[in-house]
């Protein structure tokens, strides 16, 4: 159809006496046009994912790291403030109450909890924790002997590891008590 | 061929993809980068008290000892901000050092041990003894919190 209009054309020039190829030129331009216009209109909105897939893909690799960096470990709360000495009173008058001590001693492969007070004595970490809620002042325990805040003493022997004066520490924050701290060296 | 020359001025347009892509790797690089530098974590097996009183970290700012130990629980060195001090007596007094000059630069910083569960407490106690001296020198009468770090319950490892 293409190819008859413009010979068609291309006569029509040439009886006229004019360029004959000014008008078929004309016509294969236009159809271009019509072709590029349509192209165009063909294309509609398309929606580009791939930068919001990239940020995605960014922001979960961020978190993932943070998260694992962060998140890995607690930690036991206790004052440096507080160590080796007892609790400053603000009143002078008053006289400083002297800290309770426990003691942990490595016999063989066992640590052995004392406390170093008339009480029921410990085998475990959990007993110790059960021990001291059970003496803890409360308004539910009147009966109780330690305020919250009664300062106490964790004293490990030289080989105890680690993980068991932690433990103990973390049975006494447990208990409920508040000010906890670890003897200076001996 | 006349409409190509009226067809008017070509439109530019800016390709800003890459530049935004460039510009999340980066942040992601830094912000990966001064995690790393701040934390100083060490990999340790710390201890895993159960049931757990421990919390998870606050976002205050932190100083953080690591113990370097070996299987038997002897502690050959301390590592504070990427620098190694031997556990012996002049080691564990500059790492007092550098741990004042840390409270000293930023007071409310917390100071974080971490150390491995067999550790033996008396590599433990000498440095627990030269933080509280380390806050008192760096601001009279300051008080540093200390944080034992342990492992969550929740941790598989």
């Amino acid at each position: 159809m293409a190819e008859a209009a413009i010979l068609a054309a291309a006569l029509d020039q040439l009886a006229r006496g004019t360029d004959p190829m000014e008008a078929p030129l004309q016509i294969l331009d236009d159809k271009l046009a019509e072709k590029r216009a349509a192209r165009r209109g063909n294309r509609g909105i398309k929606l580009n994912v791939i930068p919001m897939i990239d940020v995605t893909f960014f922001l979960l690799v961020f978190f993932v790291c943070a998260n694992k960096t962060l998140d890995r470990e607690e930690f036991l709360r206790t004052d440096l403030s507080q160590r080796g000495g007892a609790v400053v009173s603000p009143n002078s008058l008053a006289l400083d109450e002297p800290p309770l001590r426990i003691e942990l001693l490595r016999i063989g492969q066992q640590t052995k909890i004392k406390i170093i007070a008339p009480m029921a004595q410990p085998d475990t970490f959990e007993q110790l924790t059960a021990i001291f809620n059970s003496k803890r002042y409360s308004t539910e325990n009147p009966s109780g002997l330690f305020p919250a805040d009664q300062p106490i003493e964790l004293a490990p022997s030289q080989d105890v590891p680690w993980d068991d004066a932690v433990a103990a520490f973390n049975g006494l924050v447990r208990a409920g008590y508040q000010q906890i701290h670890f003897a200076g060296p001996q | 061929m006349k409409s190509m020359l009226t067809r008017g001025p070509v439109k530019i347009e800016a390709v800003i993809t890459p530049l935004i892509d460039i510009a999340m790797l980066l942040v992601v690089f830094f912000a990966l980068v001064s995690q790393i530098g701040i934390t100083d974590f060490v990999k340790l097996n710390l201890p895993k008290p159960s049931p757990t009183a421990a919390v998870a970290p606050h976002n205050e700012p932190r100083i953080v000892i690591n113990a370097i130990a070996n299987e038997q629980g002897e502690v050959s060195a301390w590592r504070f901000l990427n620098d190694d001090y031997l556990a012996d007596p002049a080691g564990i007094q500059s790492l007092c050092n550098a741990v004042t000059a840390s409270i000293r630069a930023n007071p409310a910083a917390e100071v974080h041990l971490r150390a491995d569960s067999n550790v033996k407490y008396t590599y433990i106690s000498p440095v627990l003894d030269q933080v509280g001296k380390a806050a008192t020198k760096a601001i009279p009468g300051h008080l540093v919190k200390l944080r034992l770090a342990v492992q969550p319950e929740h941790h598989g490892g």
